[in-house]
């Protein structure tokens, strides 16, 4: 497996642009802007 | 890790805490992959995989791609009928998956990359960690 620079706790998570169910681009900081999230990458398409 | 957590929602969400889940899907099949699991899931699409690179998230080499469980574990689904989008030709089938808990301020809290198909974080790890957040919140 290559190896990659991973990101560890106390660092800021990234910011980008990402598209929510409904088609729109957003911040992904807007999803921990009011409330903490557990935030999941799925290997899965949805 | 998306049923596990779907199990928990309630309780996250009790706690103050939203649960979101990245997939590689187009927004409709985002949609309709956590409205069947749990509607309170917040769902986003990405299929160009941009995000995935940006949190440095891990793929499988191609040793751990043709371990003959994953092909086992691929069957399973499709009998199951669960997602046949997962059998999709062209499904990235070496990218990994990682679970972060990330505060108001956009601080990590938490952070696990999935060493294989088959790792994934406890959920009573999630809620610990939930646990310390609101305990600090509570007592600023």
């Amino acid at each position: 497996m290559p190896k990659h620079t991973k990101l560890k706790t106390g660092e800021a998570a990234p910011d980008l642009h990402v598209v929510n169910a409904e088609g729109q681009t957003i911040n992904l900081s807007s999803i921990w802007a009011d409330k903490p999230v557990v935030l999941t990458f799925l290997r899965h398409f949805g | 890790m998306l049923d596990q957590l779907a199990q928990n929602t309630e309780w996250f969400t009790e706690h103050g805490v939203k649960v979101a889940a990245v997939t590689m899907g187009k927004p409709y099949e985002a949609k309709m992959f956590c409205a069947q699991r749990n509607p309170d899931i917040v769902c986003l699409s990405n299929p160009d995989q941009s995000a995935y690179k940006t949190y440095h998230i891990g793929r499988m080499g191609v040793k751990e791609l043709l371990d003959p469980a994953l092909a086992l574990a691929g069957a399973r689904i499709a009998l199951a009928g669960k997602y046949k989008a997962g059998l999709r030709p062209d499904m990235d089938m070496q990218q990994l998956g990682a679970t972060f808990i990330i505060d108001t301020r956009g601080v990590l809290r938490f952070v696990h990359y999935n060493r294989s198909q088959y790792d994934h974080p406890e959920v009573a790890k999630l809620k610990a960690v939930v646990e310390g957040l609101v305990r600090v919140t509570s007592e600023a």
